[in-house]
């Protein structure tokens, strides 16, 4: 009996350990990129000066081979950003207006074909994504004078367009289906339609879940790497032609240089990462205050 | 369930056996009591087809048990690995610089490679002297129109800076024509590797690029062109003859004198076979 | 709920018609609209990616450039006393016809490789049939004068019988074979393929640069079109004028040219000569020959009056072109096969994959998700078990949620890295299978985790309850009574991040690595589907393996789609019981 007990405890021990797997990994995580990265600030393996915070942040040159190297990730930076932006204008609407359609209009066949869709969309690996984004710009640059599909920011953001649209299709559709039936019926009461319910009260009262729907495309946009980067033109200067610019982003900055950069080259692609890693924490902290806050709401 | 788990774990064994009886049929001379070699290379993208085919046919043909793994980050990776350990055999596309001589890189050349200029079907023209194109490079010339073409923008697609052929074509055209101080211009696509600049060059209007001469049939295929320099077509016996202007060796480097298990491969890659495979490779023999 | 609702606010809408009514539906109408759009945008999306993918893994069509005119012949004329050769190659190949200078590479041993030829991974075995002074014939058709076959090598073989051919023709899977016609239909294990021998040759001048551009290849079509004088100058196929003023670009002078007609060369007799014209031409068009064409007597005139002729096109044998090393024009030729099919799937890739199938790509790909299912499953399980079962809510069980939402929300490149930096290099693993099924795992990790904390909350409290009112200890429970009701729920955790990991590229390329070759021991590096599709694009390898790829890779997005619907299916049909 003592034995069994005993025994039940270690493999508890062994559960809770598990448990702990995800947020180790994560501190580990945190923990080495830092360690990886941030030395780049604080000594050189060449004779110049390591780079300022400011220098790293808001230089705009990118010559991390030459003598001596510059490293400004400012035209990464946009450039992250202004694909992902690119990519929400486009996705957001038509995610949001599908997830109603799936939570809200669509019955039977049509629901299960959209969900499966969706569902589909999302499990497409970011290469085969890439690869059609390749076709796609070989198709339009083949068949028209001076297409905007082209290898730049343009491209990339509609092929971010498409990988995001799942999440911001599930996050809405789950957010609207937990809107409490009240609400509606309320609406119904006061003689509102259907449509009008939707968009006056359900929309509404799914705000917050919409919005962290939003937030995680977007998380989902700036971590995308494969595609991108067979898309974009990996241009390292800062985008001045708007969706024509050929861009290179963070993620794209550190896979296109990680096979052969050495030595400060190597840390500053860290740092770069470090950068970006921010950004991702930055938007799930974001998301969890929505959550907490709309949940207390709720209650 | 259980089916489903069943299933898929014999699937597994299955293919786990298939793999153990394929290795296997993939050669059996590989047993002179001789101790099989561990080589791990990498470097030039240029290369690459070279190596991967000499090493798939060195598994088949002489010894199925070596060991050897080839990874193409780029020349100046490839020899920096090699100096620092991570290789024992670089590779790159372009001669050694002096700053990896010194390090104890010593080169073997294997092959030599002309580097095609390479155009849009939609570019105007078919003929360029080495100024010409080493103006388009430097970003001196932006349009079309100063070479008698349409008032069109020229695309610039150059290699990412790893690239030995980048490395190359900066030595043998732009250094060549504006001096030691010649830099690429920074308005340009971007693109890893040499089979993907024929893509990009093929498919991107205006477009103009540079590539070795094996991504030639590629890249007709896929609509593109290649320019004559200088009035000389880059066919193999005007790279052989020096009178196509851009030309250089690939060579693999060792630290020191090739010796052991490297020297062992790069016997097998100046043999008559290894030749052969150069040539199958779309490269031209050392010999 | 949603019939309910919608007849409810059909009801309502009847009811209620004040004077805003119009604007309500005019609203309405546009906020239909826009989402059913929104839906058709996705569908379509979907569609169109998916069905290119999956059109071009299965077919392919290419566009390629030949010294050849199209014109296949099966049996060609090898000599005056009316012998024709056939050429039969082994039954498997996957080529349907071979220009000229390709078999004269082959039979002077300059083409051991037949992998280009054909996508497979085959040797040349280049055999000719030795009897009846045939061989003699052969040689002298297929090779220029003083040349020999074996000219480079000692390869090509003499067979005596058809009997000796089709034995060879069983033993090497490379085996191409000069045959009388009359013997190639007999010929077991072997096919007939067609010979593509005819060439179109034009005038110097038409190759000469000129304002910067020269003529190097002809689109289908165009051929015919000169011929017939449906393209009248060679302006019209993009080749030169007659100067009148060259260009000048320092003074910037545009070159000014006049249009220089094409000239049809017509064979006078109708002989071998004409036979390859009247057959080429004719295969493209059924318009006369244009009426400036000049007739010649005889091969050497023939070739004498192109020469000569401004302007001149015609068509000879492709040796008579080779062997007088004559001004040819390339002729486009579009070729078009089945991609994907069982041979891809199990044949070893060669030439960095430009070459042979996937099998060893395959294997890898199976070998990694085996490992990560071993390794995740347990995890995942044990740390769901850990949430749902064991933990009270409070401030630590919020802390690992958090873990798990963060985890899942990290880009795949970070992973990579972190699976460089510290599986690989701080604890030594270097790159090759345990990094990179470690650093999967814990992309996965958060999906296992979810799903399974999903399936263990429906089991329904009555069962544990009842569990351990028998007596069972809560562990029993769990591993008895609770995971054997959640497992469709797990295993659909489980599926789920398999489909993850095999579409995962970016964590994998520098901790998995990218070696092209099979597993050989548990760490060795290696590549996967999702890195070879992305190794065939950058490289250029090869778009038809690119595409059978990208076909693989979205038929196992279905199956993982498939799978997991009809699981939750069956968990919400259990849990409604």
């Amino acid at each position: 009996m003592k034995f069994r007990k005993q025994f039940e405890r270690t493999v508890e021990t062994l559960f809770f350990v598990s448990a702990l797997a995800s947020i180790l990994s994560v501190i580990f995580i945190t923990l080495f990129i830092l360690i990886e990265g941030l030395p780049l600030f604080f000594h050189s393996a060449t004779d110049y000066p390591p780079p300022t915070f400011f220098e790293f942040f808001f230089g705009t040159e990118w010559f991390p081979t030459d003598t001596p190297p510059k490293y400004g990730i400012m035209p990464f930076i946009v450039g992250s950003l202004f694909v992902t932006a690119g990519a929400l204008v486009l996705a957001v609407p038509i995610g949001i207006a599908v997830g109603v359609f799936i939570a809200e209009i669509a019955r039977g066949r049509a629901q299960k074909i959209l969900r499966s869709a969706t569902e589909i969309l999302a499990g497409i690996p970011s290469v085969v994504y890439g690869f059609f984004g390749v076709m796609m710009i070989g198709f339009f640059l083949q068949n028209f004078d001076d297409p905007i599909v082209n290898y730049n920011a343009f491209s990339a953001s509609v092929i971010l367009a498409v990988m995001t649209l799942p999440t911001i299709i599930n996050i809405t559709e789950v957010s609207i289906r937990s809107v409490p039936r009240e609400f509606a019926d309320g609406s119904f009461a006061i003689g509102s339609t259907h449509w009008q319910t939707i968009i006056r009260v359900l929309i509404p009262a799914a705000r917050s879940g919409i919005i962290t729907g939003v937030i995680l495309g977007m998380g989902r946009a700036i971590g995308e790497t494969m595609a991108v980067l067979m898309v974009a033109g990996n241009q390292p200067t800062i985008p001045t032609e708007g969706f024509r610019s050929r861009v290179r982003t963070l993620t794209m900055a550190v896979v296109n240089d990680m096979g052969y950069a050495a030595d400060d080259h190597r840390v500053a692609l860290f740092t770069t990462a470090i950068v970006l890693f921010a950004f991702i924490l930055i938007l799930n902290l974001v998301t969890q205050i929505i959550t907490r806050r709309s949940s207390i709401k709720v209650q | 369930m259980k089916k489903a788990i069943v299933l898929l774990s014999l699937l597994m064994v299955a293919g786990l056996v298939f793999a153990g009886g394929q290795q296997e049929a993939g050669g059996d001379m590989g047993d002179g009591g001789q101790q099989s070699i561990r080589l791990s290379m990498g470097g030039s993208t240029t290369v690459e087809p070279i190596i991967t085919s000499a090493m798939e046919i060195y598994r088949s043909e002489v010894d199925s048990n070596a060991e050897l793994s080839y990874d193409a980050p780029g020349s100046s990776a490839g020899i920096r690995g090699l100096l620092d350990g991570t290789y024992d055999l670089g590779a790159a596309s372009r001669k050694l610089k002096d700053s990896e001589l010194e390090g104890g890189a010593v080169p073997t050349q294997i092959a030599t490679d002309g580097l095609a200029v390479i155009v849009n079907g939609d570019v105007p023209v078919d003929d360029m002297t080495i100024e010409q194109v080493a103006s388009i490079f430097t970003g001196e010339v932006t349009n079309w129109s100063e070479f008698g073409g349409p008032d069109q923008e020229i695309v610039v697609v150059n290699r990412d800076e790893a690239s030995g052929t980048r490395g190359a074509f900066l030595e043998l055209v732009l250094e060549a024509v504006y001096g030691d101080e010649a830099e690429f211009t920074l308005n340009a696509l971007v693109t890893e590797s040499n089979g993907n600049m024929a893509t990009m060059v093929a498919q991107t209007p205006y477009a103009i690029g540079y590539a070795s001469l094996n991504v030639l049939p590629r890249l007709r295929e896929a609509g593109g062109r290649s320019l004559s320099i200088n009035g000389v077509k880059d066919d193999i016996e005007n790279v052989i003859d020096g009178s196509y202007p851009i030309s250089r060796p690939l060579n693999v480097a060792t630290v020191g004198e090739p010796e052991g298990d490297a020297k062992v491969f790069i016997d097998f890659l100046l043999s008559d076979r290894g030749q052969e495979i150069v040539a199958e490779a779309g490269y031209l023999p050392v010999n | 709920m949603s019939t309910h609702s919608q007849v409810s606010s059909k009801a309502a809408a009847r009811a209620y018609l004040a004077p805003h009514t119009i604007r309500v539906r005019r609203q309405q109408a546009i906020a239909k609209g826009v989402i059913w759009a929104a839906a058709g945008v996705t569908i379509l999306t979907l569609v169109l990616i998916v069905g290119y993918i999956l059109f071009n893994g299965f077919y392919t069509r290419k566009v390629q450039d030949f010294p050849v005119t199209p014109y296949v012949e099966e049996r060609v004329p090898i000599a005056e006393d009316g012998t024709t050769m056939s050429i039969v190659v082994e039954r498997s190949m996957r080529i349907r016809d071979i220009t000229f200078p390709k078999l004269e590479e082959i039979y002077t041993g300059r083409l051991p490789f037949l992998g280009y030829l054909t996508t497979q991974n085959r040797q040349t075995t280049a055999v000719v049939y030795d009897g009846d002074g045939f061989a003699a014939k052969a040689e002298a058709f297929v090779l220029s004068e003083g040349r020999t076959f074996d000219f480079y090598g000692d390869d090509v073989t003499y067979a005596g019988s058809a009997e000796e051919i089709q034995s060879i023709l069983a033993e090497n899977d490379g085996t191409i074979a000069l045959v009388p016609s009359e013997m190639a239909e007999g010929l077991r294990h072997g096919k007939v393929i067609g010979l593509l021998q005819s060439t179109v040759i034009v005038n110097p001048e038409i190759l000469q640069l000129q304002g910067g551009r020269r003529l190097d290849h002809l689109k289908l079509g165009q051929v015919a079109d000169l011929i017939s004088g449906a393209a009248p100058a060679w302006s019209d196929v993009g080749g030169p004028g007659i100067v009148v003023q060259e260009q000048d670009l320092q003074n910037n002078i545009p070159g000014v040219y006049d249009p220089l007609p094409a000239v049809p060369v017509v064979p006078a007799n109708p002989d071998a000569l004409w036979a390859y014209f009247d057959d080429v031409y004719d295969d493209a068009s059924d318009a006369p020959i244009r009426e400036n064409a000049v007739t010649a007597d005889g091969l050497d005139e023939y070739i004498n009056t192109v020469m000569e002729t401004p302007g001149a096109i015609g068509i000879i044998r492709t040796k008579e072109a080779m062997d007088r090393d004559l001004p040819i024009l390339q002729v486009e030729r579009i070729t078009h096969w089945l991609n994907l099919r069982p041979q891809l799937l199990f044949h070893a890739p060669s030439r960095a994959g430009a070459v042979g199938g996937l099998s060893y790509i395959i294997i890898n790909t199976l070998a990694m998700v085996l490992f990560v299912i071993v390794i995740a499953t347990p995890i995942g399980v044990a740390a769901a078990i850990y949430l749902i079962e064991y933990s009270k809510q409070g401030r630590l069980v919020y802390l690992l949620r958090l873990g798990t939402d963060t985890l899942a929300g990290i880009p795949s490149i970070i992973f990579g890295l972190f699976g460089m930096v510290f599986f690989a290099q701080f604890l030594g693993f270097k790159t090759g299978l345990i990094s990179g099924t470690l650093t999967l795992t814990l992309m996965i990790l958060p999906t296992v985790i979810r799903t399974s904390e999903e399936a263990l909350k429906s089991v329904p409290r009555d069962i544990r309850d009842g569990s351990l009112a028998l007596g069972a200890t809560k562990l029993q429970t769990i591993f008895r009574v609770v995971l054997p009701a959640a497992s469709p729920g797990i295993l659909t955790g489980v599926i789920l991040g398999i489909g993850r990991a095999v579409g995962e590229t970016a964590a994998i390329l520098y901790t998995l690595g990218s070696n092209l070759a099979l597993l050989h021991s548990i760490n060795s590096p290696m590549r996967v589907l999702s890195v070879h599709l992305y190794m065939l694009i950058r490289e250029n390898v090869s778009l038809p393996n690119a595409f059978a790829a990208a076909t693989i890779l979205v038929v196992i997005v279905f199956l993982v789609n498939y799978t997991t619907t009809r699981l939750i299916g069956r968990l919400n049909r259990m849990a409604g019981q």
